[in-house]
């Protein structure tokens, strides 16, 4: 893993966390996440790192400042693996809060863009999980 | 046994270097502290937040300063396993 430390001095890092399952509502979750990624709003992370219980992965998630995890449909694969993982202190948000109805949403930029623009609100509204 | 502190220098590394250095004490090992202050160094341990502590290189905790009774936990989950 090659990445830039953040001293927590000034917070540690906002963390997102997606299903990225199989439907067509659960791919614009990743692809919404996955844009905040690239644009550094935020740092998506491994949820099968969670999920594999890696100590490094479980390590830098308890070091989160804010943690948004996203699911594609109400099976809530990633919140449950989360909670399982024993994280519970995050923003959860599924893509058919939006209306988007699981098999029936063909991905498209829109969609991806609305998506994003939710999870950049959500990371705005939320209050830090972890003492800085 | 090897501890080492990536952290660039700031009053909560200097912190979690202590609490280390007490909860060694405490358990009366012998050890070898090392703060790892340089960023490329830091960089080879994967953590997205300083401090950390890593023990014989593996990273056990990051961005946070841990009190010496947790740190000696750690330590003795690290001799033990």
């Amino acid at each position: 893993m090659n990445i830039q430390p953040k001293c927590t001095c000034n917070g540690g890092p906002d963390l997102l966390f997606c299903c990225s399952g199989a439907a067509d509502t659960a791919e614009i979750a990743d692809l919404a996440v996955r844009q905040l990624h690239k644009a550094k709003e935020a740092k998506m992370f491994c949820l099968a790192g969670i999920a594999g219980d890696v100590e490094l992965i479980v390590v830098n998630t308890k070091t989160a400042n804010r943690m948004l995890v996203v699911d594609g449909c109400d099976s809530d694969c990633a919140r449950k693996t989360m909670e399982k993982g024993g994280f519970n202190d995050f923003i959860h948000f599924r893509t058919t809060d939006l209306g988007m109805e699981k098999g029936k949403t063909p991905v498209s930029g829109e969609r991806i863009a609305q998506v994003a623009g939710r999870l950049r609100e959500l990371l705005k509204e939320a209050q830090p999980c972890v003492e800085a | 046994m090897k501890i080492q502190i990536p952290g660039t220098g700031c009053a909560k590394c200097k912190q979690l270097t202590e609490h280390a250095e007490t909860a060694a004490h405490n358990l009366g090992l012998d050890y070898q502290l090392e703060k790892v202050t340089d960023i490329k160094d830091i960089m080879q341990f994967g953590v997205m937040a300083t401090p950390a502590l890593a023990i014989d290189g593996k990273v056990k905790l990051a961005g946070r300063v841990a009190t010496p009774a947790e740190i000696q936990t750690i330590l003795t989950s690290s001799i033990n396993s």
